[in-house]
């Protein structure tokens, strides 16, 4: 390949396939993040109950 | 994780994902994601190698092979919009909050993918005319659209999931999408720079074609696992944020 213009071409598929893979990547962070608060929430959720159980023991 | 499950779906078939949650079609769910991330990486590999390699040289240089992505990618934002505009109105229809996960969802990959257009534009307008931007109408259409479905993630981002928030957005997502037929026709209808459409007017070589073909499937397939990862995501979010307002309001 050659021309004036490859620049550009490469410029152009570089773009495209890197920023995808930023992209993927970025969704893979913000996926993990919920993730993450899904998990914390369950805590708390089990805390809470135990919390309730050992209230209704006493 | 239990909690993190979409909710039970109410009538099979009647919202996104719906046939796909019951049954003997959960496999298919399952692996389907699998199958669909490895033929999009496969079809990525063969885009590259029939944009590079197996398309014939045009006159005017290799810059136009650009046209290999740009045009699979505009055809994704279109494709995109046009989710959010179905499911907009069936969230407005139906008021199942799938519907308007899936347009949020749908919304934000058009987002990239008309970004990508702009830029590879660009590139090819550097390349062919001298000029990174020019207001043809072509041009100044596809920017409108890019504005447009901003606005509806800004709208999103600023009302989150309440219902006035979602039925807003919807509202924006249906006359959105009165600009993506404006920017089709745009070369029709008025004198443009930008060229006319090659592929429908059957004036492209056979190979160009098979290869401009090629890139159309595998971007298609793209937006569909994106999509699918955003929808997963959007539905995570929405279980998270359920659960820790009734864990607070205890």
């Amino acid at each position: 390949m050659q021309g004036p213009g490859l620049i550009f071409l490469v410029f152009a598929y570089a773009i495209i396939w890197i920023g995808f893979f930023v992209y993927l990547g970025w969704i893979a962070l913000r996926m993990r993040g919920v993730r993450t608060e899904l998990e914390t929430v369950r805590e708390l959720v089990e805390e809470r109950e135990r919390r309730g159980t050992n209230g209704g023991n006493e | 994780m239990r909690v993190a499950s979409s909710p039970p779906v109410t009538s099979a078939g009647s919202s996104p994902g719906g046939i796909l949650s019951s049954g003997w079609f959960r496999p298919v769910r399952q692996y389907g994601e699998y199958v669909l991330g490895g033929a999009t990486v496969i079809g990525m590999l063969v885009t590259i190698w029939a944009a590079l390699i197996y398309s014939p040289r045009e006159v005017n240089g290799d810059f136009q092979r650009i046209v290999y992505v740009h045009v699979p990618v505009a055809w994704v934002a279109f494709l995109a919009f046009f989710v959010v505009f179905c499911a907009s109105i069936l969230f407005l229809w139906r008021k199942d909050e799938r519907w308007d996960r899936l347009a949020w969802a749908s919304a934000e990959v058009g987002v990239i993918f008309t970004t990508l257009t702009l830029i590879t534009g660009s590139l090819w307008g550097k390349a062919f005319w001298g000029a990174w931007w020019v207001w043809d109408a072509r041009l100044t259409t596809t920017l409108i659209l890019w504005f447009i479905y901003v606005a509806y993630l800004l709208l999103r981002s600023y009302t989150g999931r309440s219902p006035s928030g979602a039925r807003a957005a919807a509202v924006l997502g249906i006359i959105g999408f009165i600009d993506v037929p404006i920017v089709y026709e745009s070369v029709n209808w008025w004198n443009t720079l930008h060229p006319q459409q090659l592929v429908v007017e059957d004036q492209l070589p056979a190979q160009m074609l098979v290869a401009l073909l090629i890139a159309v499937v595998t971007f298609t397939l793209l937006f569909a696992f994106l999509l699918i990862q955003l929808y997963k995501l959007y539905t995570l979010k929405a279980a998270a944020e359920e659960l820790r307002a009734r864990v607070e309001s205890e």
